[in-house]
């Protein structure tokens, strides 16, 4: 079946972000069936209506957003919202929604545990509970992936690739430019500088405990990243991410703001870089509240929370599965919770708890396989699953220890340098 | 239907690797069911089953290996997309209940290609001032490529480069007879890492579109470009100045043993922008001699005591390829590589041909060596002697088909019995041309090729119609990245 792909919105006039007009050639030339956005701009609602008429099983449906490390999606959910002038879905939104019943599925005609469900948008896959509930507004699909980096659609010559950027954010108390200047204030160089500075401030401490020197490292990728970086999308480039806070009824501007509870652009992260490369947004989380705000205007009658993103794209492709990537739920109700852990003997040892018994593993697995013969299985199957048990052990011809090298003679002949050195840098 | 799966890790060969395993049935952690934790129940429903096999001991000589399994509603278990060739699965149903093996495919590479890459975009030292040793500045990197720091590390075409003429390498005048055309390379340029911290810890791929990774294919041939020695740079580059990071993530790792072997600055027939800074463009040479080979940038450890480590090992040296075959190979969605790897040409620069020349006769006993190993190729050594007894006396004690070929550019009367030796010219024969020359014999299974530095000025003056006066080093450095066009042509990998 053909892929369905919805973009939630258009690029703007005259914008240099060619994300949706390029994401379009990216889809159209994989042949999916492209449909575009109202000209209002999507909404879930406008998705569900438009699976509705099709009245069949979807395979994968793509979503082209734009998106938020903290949990939002451009397109509102409802028609009804998006006349209230609501542009994201934030994951407050899903849950009202689920709660409310607001917003019926597609249903089981049209989302079946085989459709696949792919948001391409920044960062979203980050957090997970707006994933579990977008999965359940959609009537639990199969699985539901997100991208827990940013999403960028390359143009390469007449192609279009799908590329993510790795990005490190800071939090900022001042937008990236002034409004109608393509540069910040103080200039380029003077902005790059004082980004790396507390960039790096900010994740050296993640970068420290990944490797030795690891903050020197991180500074030095960081400073590579940012010398060339403007709002430009290019190889490198910055981003702005902004939140405009509204007062509502009786609400001053300054106590809306106050009133915003801490959120993050990422669920808790539980395992640490294992280098100073791997030190970005996806292994160190943003947090913002209220605190972070400043007056959007002069008359403070709005207030802003801004957050800047130092972006590097990394030109591979992207696989569409779980990993670095890539989050996934799959949130069925008739899964089972795990049977959790129950070890039937051994355990407490110095290997992570697993028998050293060397006969252990053949004896549980024979028990095992009789099991299974006893039930019906075909001993051909059963053959097969012996004979496939890896056997001997890959690492006992590895050679680790060599002798050292022979001296390598230290004279004039082997060497290519200039005969004098230079004064060091 | 419930399913018992059975986890086990084994690499390339299907031989055991010892792991522990952590197995995810929709991102809830199951508990084992074995005492070998081992074998596990996937939950009734379950529709996505992640495995990730971190081997035992630690440090250890296989990279830690993650896949995803789909579970169908009838229990059938299956790789999810991309990841089929890192899991083998196999099953056994009953009635009620199913059993299948999931083997986890652990190697000994992963790749490194971004993290090089990044390497590469802060050159080290302070702007504007020279680095120790004339080591290249981000100007004279810049001037020479084109820019930088390059976006990527792929070999990309060339509209314009001077290859040596294969079939008439000199011309009348003593003048190196070039060609000058456009070049493709059409190949996957990557960086891989070899576990358990071993030297040489990097590897530069370039891996040729024509050198097809499919089922059922061939062996792979592969080609070692082994430059020279870090030790005797090792007070200014690698390790010292400016430079910051231990072997081999660093800048002058990057740039200096993989960046600037691979490249050219347009065409070999360059004026160098400073001292240090010589590009050999060696996946531009494969590409023009015709070769469908395999081309491996192994990075050594500056200090010399370590330098290239295992790969003094021949036997080790066999299994390595192996292991990078397999890695490459299922890269690309193919479970199943050649069981074996094919011809094996190893090419040596400068103070590197003392090491290719000692590994010669250290590993006279290894099968490597003898059924996979088909040429070497000394580019300009400096102590001839050892490379041409070297040369010589594996081709006696293993078969006169092995192929030996020796480019230089020492024009000193004191090499010149060597030359003769290599060609095996007897003292009754008559004294070798004027240089330059390029001679054969044995068959063509000996090169001998003397390329001097007062034939450098005349072909840059015939080709650019500039007036050079190179120096020695020069002459050293033009031959590697030159010669490599006309010992790849002569057929020794096929």
């Amino acid at each position: 079946m053909t892929d369905l792909t919805f973009l939630m919105d258009a690029d703007p006039a005259g914008t240099s972000n060619q994300f949706y007009t390029l994401a379009k050639k990216y889809f159209v030339d994989a042949g999916s069936t492209v449909v575009d956005a109202p000209a209002k701009g999507q909404t879930i609602e406008g998705i569900f209506t438009e699976l509705k008429t099709r009245k069949t099983a979807q395979g994968t449906i793509n979503i082209v957003s734009h998106a938020m490390g903290f949990g939002a999606i451009e397109g509102p959910i409802t028609l009804a919202d998006q006349a209230a002038g609501h542009v994201f879905t934030i994951a407050d939104d899903l849950q009202d929604a689920l709660a409310k019943k607001s917003l019926a599925p597609p249903g089981p005609g049209v989302i079946t545990d085989k459709t696949r469900v792919v948001l391409y948008g920044c960062d979203v896959g980050r957090s997970l509970n707006f994933l579990k509930l977008l999965s359940g507004l959609f009537g639990n699909p199969g699985e539901l992936l997100a991208p827990r980096r940013l999403s960028v659609f390359k143009l390469d010559g007449s192609t279009v690739k799908y590329r993510q950027a790795q990005s490190w954010t800071v939090v900022r108390k001042v937008p990236l430019t002034p409004a109608g200047a393509d540069t910040p204030t103080g200039g380029w160089p003077a902005y790059r500088t004082q980004f790396v500075k507390d960039a790096s401030d900010k994740f050296g401490r993640a970068a420290i405990a990944a490797e030795i020197d690891g903050d020197t490292h991180f500074k030095a990728i960081l400073t590579a990243a940012a010398s060339s970086a403007t709002k430009a999308m290019a190889l490198t480039f910055f981003l702005e991410e902004g939140m405009e806070i509204l007062p509502t009824g009786t609400q001053t501007a300054k106590q809306a703001a106050d009133s915003v509870k801490p959120i993050s652009n990422g669920d808790p992260v539980t395992a640490l870089a294992q280098s100073a490369a791997q030190v970005d947004d996806t292994t160190v989380v943003t947090t913002i509240s209220g605190a972070d705000a400043y007056p959007a205007n002069a008359a403070k009658t709005q207030y802003a929370i801004t957050l800047v993103l130092l972006a590097q794209v990394i030109d591979q492709d992207v696989p569409i599965a779980e990993g670095p990537g890539y989050a996934r739920v799959t949130s069925g109700k008739e899964l089972a919770p795990s049977p959790g852990p129950k070890p039937t003997g051994g355990g407490g040892t110095s290997n992570g708890g697993a028998s050293e018994d060397p006969n252990a593993f053949a004896e549980d697995l024979r028990a095992l396989l009789d099991e299974v013969l006893a039930d019906g299985a075909s001993q051909e199957d059963v053959d097969a699953i012996l004979a496939a048990v890896p056997q001997g052990d890959a690492t006992e011809d590895i050679v680790t220890d060599v002798p050292d090298a022979p001296p390598v003679p230290d004279d004039l002949e082997s060497r290519a340098l200039p005969p004098e050195p230079e004064e060091v840098a | 239907m419930p399913v018992k799966l059975i986890v086990a890790a084994a690499n390339w060969e299907s031989k055991a690797v010892k792991c522990t395993f952590t197995v995810q049935a929709d991102e809830v952690v199951l508990g084992a069911q074995d005492r070998s934790k081992q074998i596990y129940e996937v939950p009734a429903g379950a529709k996505q089953v992640r495995i990730v096999a971190t081997p035992t001991p630690t440090p250890n000589q296989y990279w830690e290996t993650t896949v995803a399994l789909n579970v169908a509603s009838n229990g059938t278990v299956s790789p999810d997309a991309g990841f089929a060739p890192w899991v083998a699965v196999t099953t056994a149903s009953g009635a009620t209940t199913g059993a299948t093996l999931a083997m986890v495919r652990v190697s000994r590479f992963r790749e490194v290609t971004f993290d090089v890459l990044n390497l590469l975009k802060v050159v080290p030292g302070e702007v504007g001032k020279p680095r120790r040793g004339g080591a290249p500045t981000q100007p004279e990197l810049a001037a020479t490529y084109g820019k930088w720091p390059p976006d990527d590390l792929d070999i990309h075409p060339l509209p314009a480069a001077h290859f040596l003429d294969v079939d008439k390498p000199v011309k009348a005048g003593g003048i190196l007879s070039f060609v000058k055309s456009p070049v493709f390379v059409d190949a996957e340029s990557v960086v891989v890492e070899l576990a358990g911290g071993n030297a040489p810890r990097l590897f530069g791929v370039v891996w040729p579109d024509a050198v097809v990774r499919k089922n059922s294919a061939a062996p792979t041939p592969f080609f070692f470009y082994i430059r020279q020695t870090g030790g005797q740079d090792i007070k200014d580059v690698f390790v010292g100045g400016a430079v910051k990071g231990p072997y081999p993530y660093n800048f002058d790792y990057a740039e200096r043993c993989l960046f600037e072997s691979q490249h050219y600055p347009g065409t070999p027939i360059f004026v160098r922008k400073g001292w240090m800074l010589r590009p050999k463009g060696v996946p531009y040479q494969v590409a023009r001699s015709g070769a469908k080979v395999v081309t491996l940038f192994p990075v050594a450890d500056a200090d010399d005591k370590i330098s290239y480590g295992v790969l003094s090992k021949f036997d080790e040296m066999g299994q390595l390829l192996a292991d990078l075959q397999a890695f490459m190979f299922w890269k690309v969605g193919i479970p199943a590589p050649p069981s074996t790897v094919g011809k094996v040409a190893l090419s040596a620069y400068s103070s590197a041909n003392d090491t290719l020349a000692s590994w010669l006769t250290s590993n006279r006993g290894s099968t490597f060596l003898k059924n996979n190993i088909s040429a070497v190729y000394f580019l300009d050594p400096p102590r001839v002697k050892a490379s041409v007894d070297a040369g010589l006396l594996w081709r006696r004690y293993i078969s006169y088909d092995k192929r030996v070929r020796l480019y230089s550019a020492r024009n000193d009367k004191a090499f010149f019995p060597e030359y003769r030796h290599l060609l095996g010219l007897e003292p009754t024969d008559p004294p070798l041309p004027s240089a330059p020359y390029l001679l054969s014999a044995a068959d063509n299974k000996i090169t001998m090729a003397l390329f001097p530095t007062d034939s450098w000025d005349r072909t840059f003056k015939d080709l650019l119609g500039i007036n050079t006066k190179w120096d020695f080093w020069d002459a050293h450095h033009f031959v590697p990245a030159t010669v490599l066009t006309h010992a790849l042509a002569q057929g020794d990998l096929s």
